[in-house]
């Protein structure tokens, strides 16, 4: 129950800001199908300024340090700030294959990656420390509430040129 | 739970983002199963085209915080994976990546018992490579011949002061002299063709080294394919920030038949109730990584003489283990205020000793903040040795092989049959620097075996250029601090 209750709520946190498609197979495409059921996803999310993820986490109290030079306690905030940008894919394929295995009598969710990632621009003003989960800045654009980690960016078209495929399933 | 597949994609997202652990409760304990998630990969290629152009895929990291246009920055680009030896970006040059009963463990709640003390029962979310059950072997053939019996080892009939891992005479010794324009020269006195040196059970338990060697590689060739890895980093600053790709460019990396192996990741949180300093989000990790070659180029046109190989890989490293966690937690502290150390006096001003001398005093502190402290807490007593890492590179190569530079000798190689005899003396062979003399001899044997495909000659083990053995982390703290970027001690001149 505790793993459900973590994986539902997570699928349904990380697909709320996604904008999917599911696209109409052609005739050429349906001539291809050989599995029992299948989904083709294309998806676009547009991340706008202010999209912000904080994380919190308790300090450990200077109590639980014999002559250390810690002090304090409370909670730090990790904060990725201001997340902007574009991430793109089409055709993204989703199948319910069988006959995988050694003796052939499984089955496993086929997921055949897009031909290409295109992201534009996904990047985070920063990576941040501090104690809210909301970093303010002075004039110059610097934060002066947070320690600042790190900033990040990625922009281009990264290929799977191959067709890759991914097949998934469940193991003891 | 393989009818789900609701879950199985929930799970799968959960496996990529890093939330909050926290410990489970007895309650919580009991309804672990062992179950996770698998997967295998076919036809694995990434690929990026070359910076600047339009199929470019671009990775930057942003040292600096503010505006990000005139920050200091590393990018990361020209990112490739695809089968070793294949052409990048092609459709035929995938590769694959774990099996069903071998595969990507990318998703496992798994019940750990700590080995010593307490022994604490952890759950933990386990992320496992293919072949992550794999052990290093002995890429050693001097160890891996003191532990099978190398006769002449034990009799102390090898050659100990150059070439350990043979017997006494295999190669001539050399005289060395320095003329004819060359940095030096070895010479020696002839060896007749037919003249023997006994090689006691070299070849024997040679075989078995190798043979130790290719059980490896066929258990990791069940497991996944070899893969070659491209990427290329660059460095802006405000020196070079307007300037062409090429002087931003810092270097390329090329890890050429590459695989890993023994290589997981387990994660679970430690509650500060029962570890004290040693809790928070917990880690027990290995990386195993064998690889053909691994090449960093610092010209950015490939230069081959600015090419620095490192071939014949085999790296393990342990870090953190369930008895011995790197922890990350975050702390409230106070540091040292940069150029304002002082520290107490050896002598109070009344002249008496004063007991903390050497401490620094409290008013070179700055006020607290926040930070990340990594700490591997101190390895159990009853454990007596943390968990080893081992690290080998047969050779290295420094650019062109034929740079006079790198080469630091020309040596006759004297061919032997697998009764030590000689059969051949191949003239003048060029000896470069930091590759075993192992390794020349053995591209003279191939030499001849392909020009003797009727009268093969045997190989003979080769020596390691690096072996770094018993790697271990005993204790290891790191607390971050703030780099105060302001000029406060400022060098005018």
């Amino acid at each position: 129950m505790y793993n459900q209750l973590i994986s539902t709520a997570l699928l349904l946190a990380l697909s709320a800001p996604l904008a999917a498609e599911l696209a109409q197979l052609s005739e050429h495409d349906l001539g291809d199908v050989s599995a029992q059921a299948g989904l083709t996803i294309s998806a676009r999310a547009e991340l706008e300024t202010g999209t912000r993820v904080s994380y919190s986490n308790d300090n450990i109290s200077a109590s639980q340090y014999n002559g250390s030079d810690y002090t304090g306690s409370g909670a730090t905030w990790l904060v990725v700030d201001d997340i902007t940008g574009v991430l793109e894919f089409t055709n993204l394929d989703v199948d319910i294959i069988s006959g995988v295995g050694p003796l052939q009598d499984k089955s496993a969710i086929q997921l055949t990656l897009p031909d290409a990632l295109e992201v534009k621009s996904l990047k985070t003003k920063g990576l941040y420390l501090g104690s809210s989960p909301e970093v303010s800045y002075d004039s110059s654009g610097k934060s002066n509430s947070h320690l600042f980690l790190l900033g990040l960016e990625l922009d281009g078209r990264l290929s799977m040129p191959a067709a890759t495929k991914v097949n998934i399933f469940p193991v003891e | 739970m393989k009818n789900n597949p609701l879950k199985l994609a929930s799970l799968l997202l959960y496996s990529q983002f890093g939330w909050a652990l926290q410990a489970l409760d007895e309650h919580q304990l009991s309804n672990v199963t062992g179950e996770g998630l698998g997967a295998t990969f076919d036809n694995v290629v990434l690929y990026s085209g070359n910076l600047g152009q339009p199929d470019d895929f671009e990775i930057k990291l942003y040292l600096d915080e503010g505006d990000q246009s005139q920050s200091d920055f590393i990018r990361i680009s020209e990112l490739r994976l695809n089968k070793s030896g294949e052409e990048p970006g092609l459709v035929s040059s995938g590769g694959r990546f774990g099996t069903y009963l071998d595969s990507f463990k990318l998703a496992s709640l798994v019940d750990v018992q700590e080995s010593y003390g307490a022994k604490r029962s952890h759950t933990v979310f386990q992320t496992a490579f293919p072949a992550a059950d794999l052990s290093q072997v002995e890429r050693s053939f001097l160890k891996f011949g003191r532990t099978n019996g190398l006769s002449y080892l034990s009799s102390g009939s090898h050659d100990a002061s150059r070439h350990a891992t043979l017997p006494n005479g295999f190669f001539p010794v050399p005289v060395e002299r320095n003329d004819n324009g060359k940095r030096f020269t070895t010479d020696f006195v002839n060896l007749p063709i037919g003249s023997v040196v006994g090689l006691g059970n070299l070849l024997s338990v040679g075989n078995s080294f190798n043979a130790s060697a290719a059980l490896f590689e066929s258990e990791l060739d069940k497991a996944t394919d070899k893969f070659d890895l491209h990427l290329r980093v660059d460095s802006v600053t405000d020196v070079n920030r307007n300037s062409g790709f090429d002087d931003q460019f810092l270097a390329s990396v090329d890890l050429l038949g590459m695989r890993l192996y023994g290589t997981q990741t387990n994660i679970w949180a430690r509650s500060v109730n029962e570890s004290g300093n040693n809790s928070g989000l917990s880690l027990a990790m290995s990386t195993g990584l064998v690889a053909d070659s691994i090449q960093i180029n610092a010209d950015p046109n490939g230069a081959l003489g600015s090419q620095l190989s490192l071939d014949g890989v085999d790296a393990y490293l342990p870090l953190g283990t369930i008895d011995q966690p790197l922890t990350i937690s975050t702390v409230e502290f106070q540091q040292q205020e940069r150029y304002n150390w002082v520290t107490e006096p050896e002598l109070r001003s009344d002249g008496s000793r004063n007991p903390n001398a050497g401490q620094r005093q409290a008013s070179s502190l700055l006020p607290a903040t926040t930070q990340l402290r990594l700490e591997i807490s101190a390895l159990p007593q009853l454990a007596g040795q943390a968990e080893q890492g081992h690290i080998t590179v047969r050779q290295l190569s420094f650019g062109d092989p034929n740079d006079p530079e790198i080469i630091t000798g020309v040596e006759d190689i004297y061919l032997r049959d697998a009764n030590g005899r000689i059969i051949k003396k191949v003239d003048d062979v060029k000896h470069r620097a930091f590759v075993p003399k192992t390794v020349i001899y053995n591209e003279q044997v191939e030499a001849y075996n392909q020009a003797n495909p009727g009268a093969q000659i045997p190989y003979i083990p080769n020596e390691n250029v690096i072996e770094l053995r018993g790697i271990e982390i005993q204790r290891l703290v790191i607390t971050t601090q703030d780099l105060n970027r302001v000029c406060d001690v400022c060098i005018t001149n």
